[in-house]
């Protein structure tokens, strides 16, 4: 076999296998590329149907909260209103004496209920929370929880003044309803704090307590209902929702969400 | 280029080449490692091949006791780099298969006085094979980018080399015999596959911070 043939072999074979391994990998990564946009596609289809699912099933819990507020308001403060009518009546119709004094007493203890269920009413009521500013109302719902715990609450807003659309300020509310009702049935905590900051691309709250904190961060935030709700109302503004704690060294949660 | 210039670059190559990949040891998964083993047994091997050289020794046979080793670490690299069951068992029975294959080799058909490229080719078609097996291994795994893996482009350069210098091989024992023109040809391209792949490794062993650990 002559030189020439033998290189025309040696140059056409080693083209041939290296093209071949060319083809291999060029395969291999095209059709990776097509698998994993197909999964992403999927991804995405799942999480539009799960979000689906979870703004009805938050709609439905709206529309629950705002009927037990408006019974609240139109029912039992009716009801209380006017038994405090009736109340500083008979007070005002008797004279000085120890009984006066106790209907006094007994008018402030229904007053101070009748506060506090109007307070309660408008922070259930899904409207009307979306018509205040969240500071207002997140500073509310601290205020009623002083009204009957006697835990040190307080709120610091920074950041740029920033108008959050309605429907987010409702979600980050009733994040923050949701959390400090943890805080104050399961902590044992002396204070609480939340830190809201409107950054021009990411609102962040941090609601921090230095109760008792939590044995196991991950489990024990995944479990709890109240929890799950939080995480998908903060996944339906496409932020997240972050637990961490320790034993006897408080809770920190932290939420971020895009700000527009 | 001239034989030992081109040889010395090929040393030096494959000197910084193990030097990365060890200086990379605590980052490495368990078969990265035993690419790193590889490399190092190497640059032993041609150091020695180098210095018998030199002396005008004949080096041959070195390739005959190296040649069933790097066998044996790669068959072991895949098994584990593709997370086969039982990886470590599996490695250790075709790698040694491998092992007797060459000894059968030199035995009977390429004594230690000839070069074994017929066990080189035989090498070719392993590495080729598990090469493409360890492919197949990534397409059917979900949840990943191959351009991350570091066994995508480990398992890239070995199927380049090998394919490369598949031919060379095939061709080796009676072109070199011949001692024509082809001769230096196909000597040269050996030389410089070599060199590529040498690079190739570095590079991923350079990059290996920013991969997915191989068998991960």
């Amino acid at each position: 076999m002559s030189d020439s043939y033998l290189l025309a072999v040696f140059i056409g074979g080693t083209v041939i296998i290296t093209m071949f391994a060319a083809m291999m990998t060029i395969f291999l990564i095209v059709q990776k590329h097509r698998q994993n946009r197909t999964r992403m596609e999927r991804q995405q289809t799942d999480f539009a149907t799960k979000s689906s699912m979870m703004s009805s099933r938050i709609e439905l819990q709206e529309q629950a909260l705002e009927f037990v507020a408006q019974e609240i308001h139109d029912n039992l403060g009716q009801v209380l209103s006017f038994s405090c009518l009736q109340l500083a009546d008979i007070r005002n119709s008797v004279p000085e004496s120890d009984l006066r004094g106790r209907l006094s007493n007994n008018l402030d203890v229904t007053r101070k209920a009748v506060r506090e269920l109007r307070m309660l009413s408008h922070n259930l009521s899904g409207r009307l929370v979306e018509q205040r500013p969240l500071n207002e109302v997140v500073e509310s719902e601290l205020e009623r929880i002083r009204s009957f715990c006697p835990m040190e609450c307080k709120l610091t807003v920074t950041g740029a003044d920033i108008e959050l659309p309605p429907e987010t300020r409702l979600l980050i509310f009733r994040i923050v309803q949701e959390a400090l009702q943890n805080v104050v049935k399961h902590s044992e905590a002396k204070s609480v704090a939340i830190r809201m900051n409107y950054g021009h691309r990411l609102f962040t709250l941090k609601l921090s307590d230095d109760g008792k904190g939590i044995n196991n961060t991950e489990n024990e935030a995944n479990r709890s209902l109240g929890m799950t709700n939080m995480r998908q109302r903060a996944r339906l503004m496409k932020g997240d929702l972050l637990v961490s704690s320790n034993e006897g060294r408080g809770t920190l949660i932290t939420l971020n969400i895009p700000s527009r | 280029m001239d034989f030992n210039v081109a040889f010395l670059l090929y040393e030096s190559l494959l000197f910084f080449t193990a030097a990365i990949a060890i200086f990379r040891w605590k980052l490495q998964s368990e078969s990265d490692k035993w690419i790193t083993i590889l490399l190092s047994l190497t640059v032993l091997q041609e150091g020695v091949a180098g210095l018998l050289r030199t002396f005008s020794i004949s080096n041959l046979y070195t390739y005959h006791f190296y040649t069933p080793i790097e066998v044996f670490f790669i068959i072991n690299y895949f098994a584990r780099a593709t997370r086969i069951n039982h990886a470590s068992r599996f490695g250790l029975f075709f790698g040694s298969i491998a092992v007797i294959l060459s000894i059968l080799n030199t035995v009977f058909i390429q004594k230690l006085s000839q070069f074994n490229s017929y066990y080189l080719l035989l090498e070719g078609i392993i590495i080729i094979c598990f090469s493409l097996f360890s492919f197949y291994k990534l397409l059917i795994r979900e949840d990943i980018t191959p351009k991350n893996m570091a066994v995508f482009w480990i398992t890239c350069c070995f199927l380049f080399y090998w394919c490369l210098t598949f031919v060379s091989l095939g061709m080796y024992a009676p072109v070199i015999a011949a001692k024509g023109v082809l001769s230096i040809i196909i000597n040269s391209s050996l030389y410089y596959s070599n060199m590529l792949f040498y690079i190739a490794i570095a590079i991923v062993f350079l990059r290996y911070k920013k991969l997915v650990p191989s068998g991960e």
